[in-house]
């Protein structure tokens, strides 16, 4: 017998061969050492498949998949929502018009003998129902020349608006539109602008926006700070990107921020997918996800990292718009508006939904408006109802009673602000880059953390500062805290803040 | 005693069309939309899927990705499943594919840097003796290393009948193809793989 194939040792264990194979298998084994070695390591293949088989999978961030499931799935649903509810220009169905509508402009041409045709207008008919099925030359030059649509100019209206803002300088009209060319400041006040169904943009304070394209055809923005975008999906042919520096962030249908500021890029993606590039590379960014480009850092080198589910969900609220598109000059004729009036630092919800702090403006749809306001952490004054129509602007206005002024509460908006002043400062920050180098080339820095907490003078200094926790190397986290140390913030009030670095 | 044998055949039955039931209304709620329904769904079915995959690839890096991946498949196109199949089956398939893509994409990209993972495989078998545990660790990395030389449908089709133990009528479904075609394919898988495991150096 010669020796016994591999396999069949397989069938011999798993009992496919007859006995009176197995006793000549096992008989050659004996005095064959190469199938007595085989047939050992098939019979361990084998008992390991069926330990494999019960095996439990690893362990794995279970939670955090859902969360990604979710993201994934829920953004393809609102975007179909979304292209449900917008009007669709279907391009080939336009062209044809176009093309149709220059076939009866001939035809009328022709019979009326413009074109050098002297036929009889009684023939009319005749010649155009010939147009339709044959191939004139006279239709050659129409049919091979494509129809590109011209880019109709687009215009955005305020939905939101706190603070001071301007437009090219000037105060922001809340009730005027917002074309090409229009730059945004939004200095210490916060401001969102819709340009079509679902599509906005919602521009942080301290930043500067530039709307350098707003065309059907191309939407570019270029910012200088930090915007959120919330976007239907394109059709097709149709561009948006958000310019930041040397980077561009080009996108479809999706919910993302951008944030630029001293040459650092930060790109936190909610919905969808976002193509960030540098000319040179190109990183895809998708839902769930953040990409963080410190001052003058190649691209091709980094690799987005998850973002944390209550911040990207946050993101997801930054845009406020108004739910029916009717164009720029309908949306706002059709719309009304609220004027909030609170003090500073007590949060405002419309209609049960979040909507800023302090004084703002937002456009509502016409119809009763409940306006609460948070007179103390978690208590929520009784609220008012607001009856608009089309047009109206009314004003929703709520002093807390002199004895309910608590401390604690400017002291929380004390510590926005200072928040917010600190995270300008430090995150992005190059010197902070630096500290991370060594652990960023042995790839250790993904998913690394560090948590501050800090006490901030009324002069700009630091009276306290702490690590709170962190995974960072005990030499990585004291040259972060030595460069935090000495940050300076402008002159304001007094606060202890806690701020979370991530990477 | 046949009054009891059909007794416990037709609870079986029942147990069984209660749980096709079952499946029926989760996936028709999913479909709806339904958050609820979606989470249970994953929270059902997340473990078999990371293990068929994790079975498949041997590769732990990505994982996470590739769960994610397989379940917002399934989720954009449970409105399409005819139940020509066990949900589950149908899930196989999903995983299948999802892992042939790796497998292909993986072919082109330099191999990752392997972090050693003591936990997966020996977690219950602390009262083994360190020689037999290490010579079964041996085993099972001659295994895999065999099993990644065998082109990716061989492989895939040798795991789902070897260590999955489905029919060639499942595998047919899960893989697209007719059984007679999956038996050819899994007898040259079979042929192929434990000739090169007989021959694979110590």
């Amino acid at each position: 017998m010669g020796h016994v194939k591999p396999h069949r040792w397989a069938d011999a264990a798993a009992g496919r061969v007859s006995e009176s194979q197995r006793a000549s298998f096992d008989a050659h084994a004996e005095a064959c050492d190469q199938c007595a070695a085989a047939r050992d390591r098939v019979f361990a293949a084998d008992d390991l498949f069926a330990e494999m088989r019960d095996e439990d999978p690893p362990d794995l961030h279970w939670d955090h998949i859902g969360a990604r499931i979710y993201w994934e799935t829920s953004s393809e649903q609102r975007a179909a929502e979304r292209a449900a509810r917008r009007p669709v220009i279907r391009w080939p169905i336009a062209a044809g018009a176009v093309a149709a509508a220059g076939l009866a402009a001939l035809g009328l041409l022709y019979v009326s003998g413009v074109l050098g045709g002297t036929a009889p207008s009684d023939r009319g008919t005749e010649i155009a129902a010939d147009t339709a099925d044959t191939d004139h030359s006279v239709l050659a030059p129409l049919r091979d020349t494509p129809v590109v649509p011209k880019a109709e100019p687009l215009r955005g209206i305020v939905t939101y608006a706190s603070g001071d803002v301007t437009v090219n300088g000037a105060p922001l009209d809340f009730d005027g539109t917002l074309a090409e060319g229009a730059t945004l400041s939004t200095g210490e006040g916060r401001v969102a602008v819709q340009f079509g169904a679902g599509s906005g943009f919602s521009i942080a304070p301290g930043s500067q926006l530039t709307v350098r394209e707003l065309t059907d055809r191309s939407i570019v923005l270029a910012i200088d700070g930090t915007v959120s975008v919330d976007l239907a999906p394109r059709a097709n042919g149709q561009t948006f990107s958000v310019v930041a520096g040397e980077h561009t962030v080009a996108v479809r249908g999706t919910a993302f921020e951008v944030d630029h500021r001293d040459g650092a890029v930060g790109v936190i993606c909610s919905h969808g997918r976002v193509m960030v590039t540098d000319g040179t590379a190109q990183l895809d960014v998708s839902a769930g996800f953040q990409l963080r480009i410190a001052a003058g850092a190649r691209l091709g080198a980094l690799q987005p990292s998850e973002v944390e589910l209550d911040e990207a969900l946050a993101r997801q609220l930054a845009v406020p718009m108004v739910p029916v598109w009717a164009g720029p000059e309908d949306s706002l004729a059709a719309t009304s508006s609220i004027d909030i009036d609170t003090p500073v630092g007590h949060a405002v919800r419309v209609d049960g939904i979040g909507a800023g702090a302090g004084t703002f403006r937002m456009r509502v749809s016409p119809g009763r408006h409940m306006v609460e306001t948070e007179a103390t952490p978690g208590q929520w004054s009784e609220g008012e109802w607001l009856q608009l129509d089309a047009g109206d602007r009314k004003v929703a206005r709520w002093t807390p009673p002199v004895d309910d002024v608590q401390p604690k509460r400017t002291a929380a908006a004390d510590r926005r602000v200072r928040l917010g002043q600190l995270r300008n400062k430090v995150r992005g920050n190059q010197r902070i880059d630096g500290c991370l180098r060594s652990i960023r080339k042995q790839h250790l820095l993904e998913g690394s953390f560090v948590v501050l907490d800090v006490g901030i003078n009324a002069d700009g200094s630091l009276g306290h500062l702490n690590i709170a926790s962190t995974n960072l190397p005990s030499s990585v986290t004291q040259c972060v805290r030595t460069v935090v140390d000495q940050v300076r913030l402008p002159a304001g009030p007094k606060a202890t803040v806690r701020e979370k670095l991530s990477w | 005693m046949l009054n009891s044998v059909g007794r416990k055949r037709s609870s079986a039955d029942t147990g069984k069309r209660r749980a096709l039931a079952d499946e029926a209304e989760l996936i028709r709620r999913c479909c709806a939309g339904e958050r609820a329904a979606q989470e249970d769904f994953y929270r059902r079915y997340r473990r078999p899927v990371a293990a068929n995959l994790y079975r498949v690839l041997n590769d732990r890096n990505d994982l996470d990705d590739l769960v994610q991946e397989v379940f917002v498949i399934a989720f954009r196109g449970l409105h399409k499943f005819r139940r020509e199949a066990r949900l589950s089956t149908w899930l196989y398939r999903i995983c299948v594919n999802v892992a042939l893509g790796r497998i292909r994409t993986k072919t082109r990209r330099p191999p990752p840097i392997l972090v050693a993972d003591p936990d997966v495989h020996n977690a219950d078998k602390t009262s083994e003796s360190p020689e037999r545990a290490m010579q079964r660790q041996q085993d099972r990395e001659r295994v895999h290393r065999v099993m990644e030389r065998l082109p990716p449908k061989k492989r895939v089709v040798l795991m789902l009948h070897e260590i999955e133990g489905l029919d060639l009528k499942e595998i047919a479904y899960i893989v697209e193809a007719h059984p007679v075609t999956v038996r050819t394919r899994l007898h040259y898988a079979r042929r192929e793989f434990y000739k090169k495991l007989a021959e694979e150096p110590e």
